[in-house]
């Protein structure tokens, strides 16, 4: 017993489980580990009988058993009895922690975590600012690390530097709800060192709730399976040290420098916003259509929104963005989400996409030479 | 029934039913041989032909399943592309050949090779045999059942060839009503194949229930046909559900009809209450028959009677009945209301009580045996390690506070691999090597049996313990890419990936080398005293030149081993 | 081939539930024929609880929707015609009178009584379907199609003409000086004697009101909004009275569903009577051997038997 608690004390890594670094880390490892030595004993008791069975009652073929009995009612009361005791005891614990992590406080922080395809995208309710989780940056640091251009040093720099203005961020010690939303398909969100996990459904909302123990920076994944970037679809959980530093980095994480020029901010959206997931900037094939000399070309459309034909100006990428099922480009599927940008985004957006080339048209759309 | 009553009856056995005294005729042609033509096999309504032309289906699904299997843990072995780039351009669509390929592995080793590998292979043959019939209830059903399953795998091979499906088997929506892959007719094929599940589990219940021979009580069955029961039950009341369920998500993908998809009004969770409704039945439809076969094994080889034949025959049934009550527990993370997920939880412990039960009684069934340790018993001890593993990590999906830690990681992916592979395919594996020599009149080569079973069973535990590993800390499942931290992990699991299909490979070619050159089987090789070891190996057309009483199945003491031909001749009886 | 019966001893009128004597039509495998019978009707016990559980998913996609949304039920019953349906449940109930006396008259062997019953119950099982047939055709031609392609902007056009008239009567009573509060009470009915108006209003645009009302898909459909002018494609007085819940195509999702796959086995089931009727034009039916009517009468009643449910849950649903 001492060495669990030994084991429990700590919030490093173990063999089995990932640093422990909430409030509900504690108990599920207590669990998990209390299951896991009930049912060490029991795979070490059942392969030494079968070794030793195996060993001992060998026999070339012909022989006859040494005994045909065939019924032991003590054993077989002791075999039921046992994993009943046993069953009882892992389903009150279970139950225990659950219903824990379903009570959430009244107090402590909201935030709002909406994933889609495949991005996340993190609200914070004191000041509603949307701070996204920028899979795509972070997962291009881990293809650069991998193919050595980055340093093991250089990545831990570069990934500060995405999550200044990216991520979960939360204080430690504080009670933090998280409301989860989906916008297209099933995602769930997942904090190994947080023990916390939950799906988020299209259509409902769910909650979860943790209390942060340690600071530092941690995995956060998509648990549910939701197709082609569902493994690229991580961020990181940043875990700061006191509620001021916490409300400090909101601030500056919240606000676009407006003095910046028009396609720097618009740029700051498609990354910030999610665009970036399903629309590349350097004409390559994503789900939704290149941005790359998308402003002034040809587009034609789908019977699945409003067919027909239009040369792609201000207004048709406006459109786009508050309905985009009315204008389905030919070649694509109908599966952008709305996703809710304010007057300003939509301005910087629109220039951003202007200066990604205009196109004197006349262009195809790319897919439909494929 | 209480033990001494068994044991009274058991003894009256041997006397009311006298076991035939004459020795088992070999004379005439053998059900494989008695006529030659193509439409004698596909018209076939042999309850034996339809059995081995369902194997024969089922294997080749199972290397085509596992030719995928095999696709996904090299395309694992890095987290950059490994394989994918010889087949597409982009990231972008290298991720979503990585999905298509687990989805089809997925998808056809749940549908097509586990769910019917042992009722609707093994099962069909073996059923009439043990209970000394000529044939299941309705043959006609039997046969339309296994042309049922032909059509459903060819809409799969459809589906291969028009661009796969990247669903996962579960087809959650509402994801899978816009997926741009082969959705439609992946449905239709599951549709198609959950009847011929359905009309293979009616066939049996009616036959276990009307025509067992006379002498041969409920409890008198040998413990395979209780399983086999159990799994027919819940074949019969489960994948209806599945059926309709399927066509839903049809008509949602179709016509938009606002059941599963939030867009059109619906919800994605009642999907899933639907879909387990079924597919966690299914679970059991797939670990029990091999539970019966393991029953089987254990007893013949250890020539010993079954141990604690009640409590085996009874823990079948009530984990059919527990399969209904429990599909809840694997949505502990969906956002259903946190009472269902407690009930559920709770629940879910009852089926490991069961489970528990029949791996002690199996275990108490070896002591004091006369173990053979040949391929089929190697077999069977492998499927009670596995088993257990699979079951006690089963316990800490049950538990709710760890299961919302390791629920959709590779920890519950190594679990079902432990449960639906390690001890479903597994006991499939042991049964085939057990009732080969009545299938086919050949012997395999027990040397090479006892490599390939080292092989799997190494091969096995190294492809799924560093899984549970990774996935305890935090490797969520589905993954195309992943974190550099897990690539030992699945280094690890791709080796013993290939070690595995190595074992499976050779046991491929003894098997197929048996057939060429095996030496002749005797009627009974093993020892077994079930019926089917009463008649010629192969059996002739009707399956009994004289029509047998029932034997006491467990009683090995009257058999006696002839070093001769390898056959246990059963002694006299006065 | 194995299938086949044992002909060896044929004794035509084999006693029923002995086992002396092979009847013609028990198979090889059987001892009996008794034991043949048990077990074709135990098969066909069990293949009904597997249609039962068909049915139950949809059933349970009912009491889902039906416990979250009943405003859906409260609205959408309105466009189903509560005398067919009524009518229909008088048909498949006398049907399976017949078919019941069916099985008696083929218990007997009495070949002509059994063909005419079938006959009875076959044309019954027609009747049912061309019911069906108008029901459905009546659904079709107002655009009340199960999913997408439910034409909300149909449902629309007629909201408005019918708020329109209820605003002009309304109007128009009052000059008349007469309480307005009784008028509105009894709109629909009352507005469906007033003459239409003889164009639609103008500026009417069903995509606007779609993205109200009926969900993002409903915005694919606009322009088969333009075609509306003549006529409205379903008739104001026929519109439930009260709100349009939001989607409202699910109540038309769960009645195609149900109402379809009943459909479906009631022409499976009379299949089987015409089957049957062929067996017994053969005259294989007798004292020792009706398992096929039998059975197929089994599966008769269970049809009917859903349909008992479907009536109630669907027309009757307040």
């Amino acid at each position: 017993m001492n060495l669990l608690v030994t084991i429990l004390a700590q919030t490093e890594p173990t063999y089995w489980l990932p640093e422990a670094v909430s409030n509900f880390a504690g108990p599920v490892d207590r669990d998990f580990y209390f299951v896991y030595w009930v049912s060490i004993f029991f795979l070490v008791l059942i392969s030494a009988l079968l070794v030793i069975f195996m060993w001992k009652f060998r026999t070339p073929p012909g022989a006859h058993a040494q005994s045909q009995r065939d019924h032991h009612l003590l054993l077989e009361i002791t075999w039921t009895g046992i994993p009943i005791i046993l069953s009882f005891m892992m389903f009150w614990y279970g139950y225990r922690g659950y219903v824990d992590m379903m009570t959430p406080p009244n107090d402590g922080i909201s935030i709002v975590a909406e994933a889609q395809k495949w991005a996340w995208n993190f609200s914070y309710a004191s000041n509603g600012a949307t701070i996204p989780g920028m899979s795509e940056d972070l997962n291009l640091i881990r293809d650069q690390v991998r193919s050595g251009e980055l340093s093991a040093e250089q990545a831990v720099a570069a990934e500060g530097k995405i999550l200044e203005k990216a991520g979960l961020h939360v204080p430690m010690g504080i009670p933090i709800n998280i409301t989860l939303m989906a916008a297209d398909v099933l995602h769930a969100l997942y904090i190994p060192a947080f023990r916390v996990k939950k799906d988020c459904v299209p259509g409902r909302t769910g909650k979860i709730w943790f209390i942060a123990d340690e600071p530092g920076i941690y995995d956060l994944y998509c648990a549910e399976y939701c197709g082609q970037g569902h493994s690229w679809m991580h961020s990181k959980v940043v875990v700061h040290e006191t509620v001021e530093e916490y409300e400090k980095w909101l601030e500056v994480a919240g606000s676009y420098d407006e003095s910046l020029p028009f396609e720097e901010n618009g740029e700051i959206v498609w990354k910030r916003r999610g665009c970036i997931s399903c629309h590349s900037v350097d004409g390559s094939e994503k789900v939704g259509p290149s941005w790359k000399g998308l402003f002034g070309s040809n587009r034609s459309f789908t019977a699945t929104g409003t067919p027909g034909e239009l040369v792609a100006n201000e207004a048709y990428i406006e459109e786009s963005i508050r309905f985009p099922m009315n204008k389905i480009t030919e070649g694509y599927p109908p599966q952008m989400p709305v996703v809710k940008l304010t007057e300003k985004e939509i301005l910087w957006v629109t220039e951003y996409i202007k200066s990604l080339g205009q196109n004197s048209g006349g262009a195809e759309n790319p897919r439909k030479e494929n | 029934m209480s033990q001494p009553e068994m044991d009274a009856q058991a003894g009256e056995g041997t006397g009311v039913a006298s076991q035939t005294d004459a020795p088992v005729s070999t004379e005439g042609p053998s059900y494989l041989t008695v006529t030659k033509t193509f439409s004698s096999w596909a018209f076939t309504l042999d309850h034996k032909r339809i059995g081995v032309m369902y194997l024969i289906g089922v294997l080749f699904m199972f290397l085509l399943g596992g030719m995928f299997a095999l696709l996904v843990r090299t395309e694992l072995f890095s987290p950059l592309a490994i394989l994918t780039p010889f087949f597409a351009d982009t990231a972008e669509a290298q991720a979503d050949l990585y999905n298509r390929w687990f989805t089809t592995h997925g998808a056809i080793m749940v549908f097509l090779v586990i769910i019917p590998g042992v009722p609707a292979a093994l099962g069909n043959f073996v059923l009439p045999l043990l209970l000394g019939a000529k044939d299941v209830a309705f043959p006609r059903l039997n046969l339309g059942s296994f042309y049922l399953w032909v059509i459903g795998a060819l809409f799969f091979v459809y589906v291969l060839f028009s661009g796969g499906l990247d669903t996962g088997w579960t087809f959650y929506t509402p994801y899978s009503a816009e997926s741009g892959t082969a959705v439609i007719p992946a449905l239709v094929g599951v549709f198609i194949l959950g009847f011929s599940s359905i009309f293979t589990g009616l066939n049996f219940i009616v036959t276990i229930h009307k025509m067992r021979p006379p002498g041969m009580t409920w409890f008198k069955m040998p413990l395979f046909l209780w399983a086999t029961y159990s799994t027919a039950v819940m074949q019969v009341l489960a994948t209806p559900v599945l059926g309709i369920t399927l066509l839903l998500l049809l008509l949602e993908r179709t016509l938009g009809i606002g059941i599963f998809d939030p867009r059109n009004g619906g919800d994605p969770v009642l999907f899933q209450h639907f879909f387990w409704f079924y597919s966690h039945p299914a679970v059991y439809i797939m670990i029990v028959p091999p539970m019966g076969i393991v029953s089987e094994l254990i007893a013949v080889h250890s020539h010993k009677r079954i141990f604690g034949y009640t409590y085996i025959a009874f823990s079948s049934v009530s984990i059919a009945i527990f399969s209904f009550l429990v599909w809840g527990h694997h949505m502990f993370t969906s956002g259903q209301s946190t009472t269902m997920n407690i009930i559920f939880s709770g629940i879910t412990f009852s089926v490991g009580i069961p489970s528990a039960i029949k791996v002690f009684n199996w275990i108490a069934t070896m002591y004091k045996g006369a173990l053979s340790l040949n391929t089929s018993m190697l077999y069977g001890i492998s499927f009670i390690f596995l088993f257990t593993i699979g079951g006690l990590t089963g316990l800490f999906c049950a538990v709710l506070s760890i299961d919302t830690h390791i629920h959709d990681t590779y920890f519950i992916v190594a679990h079902f691999h432990y449960v639906m592979m390690g001890s479903g395919l597994i006991a499939f594996v042991g049964g085939l090597h057990h009732w080969w020599p009545k299938m086919t009149g050949k012997m395999f080569s027990e040397f090479w049996g006892r490599i390939a079973c080292t092989l799997v069973f190494v091969g096995f535990n190294l492809t799924f313990i560093p899984q549970f590993v990774m996935g305890s800390l935090g490797m969520p499942r589905r993954y195309y890419t992943y974190a550099d931290k897990f690539e030992g992990y699945h280094q690890l699991s791709t080796i013993g990936s290939y070690v595995m299909a190595a074992g499976f490979f050779l046991t491929a070619f003894y098997l197929i080398q048996s057939l060429v050159s095996g030496k002749k089987a005797p009627v009974n090789p093993w020892g077994g005293n079930s019926l089917e070891w009463h008649t010629a190996s192969p059996p002739p057309l009707e399956n009994f030149h004289n029509v047998p009483d029932a034997t006491d199945p467990y009683d090995y003491e009257n058999l006696e081993y002839d070093a001769a031909t390898g056959n246990y001749e059963t002694k006299k009886v006065s | 081939m194995s299938g086949d019966a044992h002909q060896e001893q044929s004794n035509q009128q084999a006693e029923h539930g002995d086992g002396h004597g092979h009847s013609p039509y028990q198979a090889h495998h059987f001892d009996t024929m008794q034991q043949q019978f048990e077990a074709g009707k135990l098969g066909m016990w069990l293949f009904l609880a597997t249609e039962v559980l068909l049915f139950g998913g949809l059933f349970c996609f009912y009491t889902v929707t039906k416990s979250n949304n009943p405003e859906l039920f409260k609205w959408g019953h309105h466009f189903l015609d509560k005398r067919w349906g009524a009518t229909n449940t008088m048909v498949l109930l006398f049907s399976s009178l017949t078919m019941a006396l069916a099985v008696r008259e083929a218990q007997l062997g009495r070949k002509n009584r059994i063909l005419f019953y079938l006959t009875v119950t076959l044309l019954c099982g027609g009747g049912f379907m061309g019911i069906k047939y108008i029901e459905y055709s009546k659904k079709f031609h107002e655009g009340l199609f199960p999913g997408q392609h439910f034409a909300y902007e149909n449902v629309i056009d007629a909201e408005q003409v019918r708020d329109q008239q209820q605003e002009a009567d309304r109007l128009a009573l009052a000059d008349l000086a007469i309480p307005a509060a009784t008028v509105v009470s009894d709109t629909p009915k009352a507005s469906g004697q007033v003459a239409q108006p003889a164009s639609p209003p103008a500026g009417l645009s069903p995509a606007a009101g779609d993205l109200e009302h009926g969900g993002g898909n409903s915005a694919e459909h606009s322009t088969s909004g333009d075609d509306h002018a003549p006529g409205l494609a379903i008739d104001p007085s026929h519109l439930p009275p009260g709100a349009r819940p939001a989607n409202a195509h699910v109540f038309f999702s769960i009645y195609f569903c149900l109402t379809g796959l009943h459909g479906i086995h009631v022409l499976i089931g009379m299949g089987v009577m015409i089957w049957l009727m062929v067996l017994a034009q053969q005259g294989r039916f007798g004292p020792g051997y009706f398992t096929p009517v039998d059975l197929g009468g089994l599966y008769w009643h269970l049809v009917d038997l859903i349909w008992i449910y479907l009536f109630p849950l669907l027309y009757l649903v307040e």
